[in-house]
């Protein structure tokens, strides 16, 4: 079963399959914010989902080297408790 | 010379001046060892995101501060000491200050050598803007 995936309008094009998906782009590369600081909880809490996991790149298309720095930004956040380890 | 950011927690059973004097009382200590104070940030009481000491609040502040180790060492001494200290962080951040602008250099390099290639006349303009609006790294 083709889960989700569709082509694109103008069909698939030279026998690649184009899927109906945007592709993903780093938010931090987009809107060049090099530095991700642990306190801004607003920004860094998009990443931490109920479950309160880190979200992965997978889904959240965070380039890798941005992805280590929001790492260690959430694990910091939770150390001094500003975000949760656990959630719901 | 380092610079270090310093975050602690204090107990919410104090009063709103008993905190404010713990932590002068703690800025004191590690000025007596040599620590200027670049910033003393006081977030108020705020809710924690987990128990701490079956606390669900907490009364935060931070320091930012240029100091060599040993009034951090002193000072994170002391934290341990207190018992109204539920928990303390301290990051080093002169190293990914340094980082930080090494990439925002490296960065415009990269965009004034873009511009280079796009054309000449288009690109001075949006060098000039880019400095203009200095460290924030600006957007399109």
């Amino acid at each position: 079963m083709p889960m989700g995936r569709r082509y694109a309008k103008d069909g698939p094009q030279t026998g690649k399959r184009t899927f109906g998906r945007r592709r993903k782009v780093c938010k931090f590369c987009v809107e060049k914010i090099d530095f991700i600081d642990y306190k801004d909880i607003k920004l860094i809490g998009s990443y931490v989902p109920e479950r309160a996991k880190i979200l992965p790149r997978r889904i959240s298309g965070t380039c890798a080297p941005h992805q280590r720095e929001l790492q260690k930004a959430i694990k910091r956040a939770r150390h001094l408790a500003l975000l949760p380890f656990v959630g719901e | 010379m380092r610079q270090y950011e310093v975050v602690f927690i204090l107990a919410p059973h104090l009063s709103e001046e008993e905190a404010d004097a713990m932590a002068l009382a703690m800025q004191r200590t590690a000025e007596k060892k040599g620590a200027t104070f670049t910033k003393v940030d006081k977030w108020g009481k705020r809710r924690l995101a987990y128990n701490i000491e079956k606390q669900r609040e907490g009364y935060y502040f931070l320091f930012a501060i240029d100091t060599n180790p040993d009034a951090i060492n002193e000072l994170e001494r002391k934290f341990k000491q207190t018992d109204e200290v539920i928990r303390f962080m301290t990051v080093r951040t002169d190293l990914e200050q340094k980082a930080l602008a090494k990439r925002l250099s490296l960065r415009q390099r990269d965009e004034a050598k873009k511009a280079e290639k796009r054309g000449t006349a288009q690109p001075s303009a949006e060098t000039r803007d880019r400095e203009s609006s200095g460290m924030s790294g600006g957007e399109e």
